[in-house]
């Protein structure tokens, strides 16, 4: 009885372990500089890996900033939610 | 209106004129998403997309939200309390105003959400907030120029943040 239980734990462990990705949506009213700043400080990207997020953003109407756990996730989204950012987290695959 | 940096760790706006220092003292009320609930929405935005995770988005609002209503509270109350040193000159009725440098992420906080909360509370679309300069006969006119003004006073302030 115990290890079926065990096996089940294991189980939805791994589900939460899916990786998620951290979206950061195209907004026309955030400065293209602000946007860059902002990725600079939360994710401590250099500035020409910012503005390259930052030009995904502005061009293609988002970019994946990060991707990994699901906690790290949400507390990367409301950091950006902080600086009025529109990011979202989904799963990754 | 000039900017100067002094050895304070601070910055200086000098020759406010009387329009330029309305469009400061109107920062913390443009900021207050009160009234509009599309202002509401964008500042306060959902944290995912997904359909499923309904139970997540209902735990943000009830915890996440009331949080980063205090954070942006907290920067708008820094801009409100530099405001209040703003001096105005009798003669010339030009301002004066000093911000410390470590006010300027609650400045370029409280002009971004200004921005935010003005673009969804008067409905502007993306080619409004393109058209430069604004048509001096459209009646938002002077909204197009306190949007513009605030995206430059922003500009200036990240530049003076980021040492540059």
């Amino acid at each position: 009885m115990t290890e079926t239980v065990v096996e089940k734990e294991t189980k939805s462990s791994s589900a939460i372990d899916v990786p998620w990705n951290v979206v950061v949506h195209n907004d026309p009213v955030n400065l293209t500089t602000y946007v860059t700043h902002v990725f600079q400080k939360v994710f401590g990207f250099t500035r020409v890996k910012a503005q390259k997020h930052m030009l995904e953003v502005h061009h293609l109407g988002r970019s994946i900033v990060w991707t990994g756990n699901r906690e790290h996730a949400e507390a990367y989204v409301e950091q950006l939610h902080g600086y009025l950012l529109l990011a979202t987290l989904e799963k990754s695959v | 209106m000039e900017i100067t940096r002094t050895e304070e760790q601070a910055i200086l706006l000098t020759q406010i004129d009387p329009v330029v220092a309305e469009l400061l003292r109107r920062v913390p009320g443009s900021a207050d998403p009160s009234g509009s609930d599309a202002a509401k929405r964008r500042i306060f935005s959902k944290p995912t997309d997904d359909i499923e995770e309904e139970e997540f988005t209902n735990d943000w609002q009830e915890y996440v939200e009331p949080e980063l209503a205090k954070l942006f509270q907290s920067a708008v109350e820094v801009v409100g309390g530099d405001l209040k040193k703003l001096r105005v000159d009798a003669i010339s009725g030009e301002g004066t105003l000093t911000i410390a440098n470590d006010h300027l992420e609650a400045w370029i906080h409280s002009l971004n959400q200004a921005r935010l909360v003005l673009t969804e509370r008067h409905k502007l679309l993306e080619e409004d907030l393109e058209r430069t300069p604004p048509l001096a006969a459209d009646p938002r006119s002077f909204l197009f120029t306190q949007l513009r003004f605030y995206a430059d006073l922003q500009g200036v302030f990240l530049h003076v943040l980021e040492g540059r």
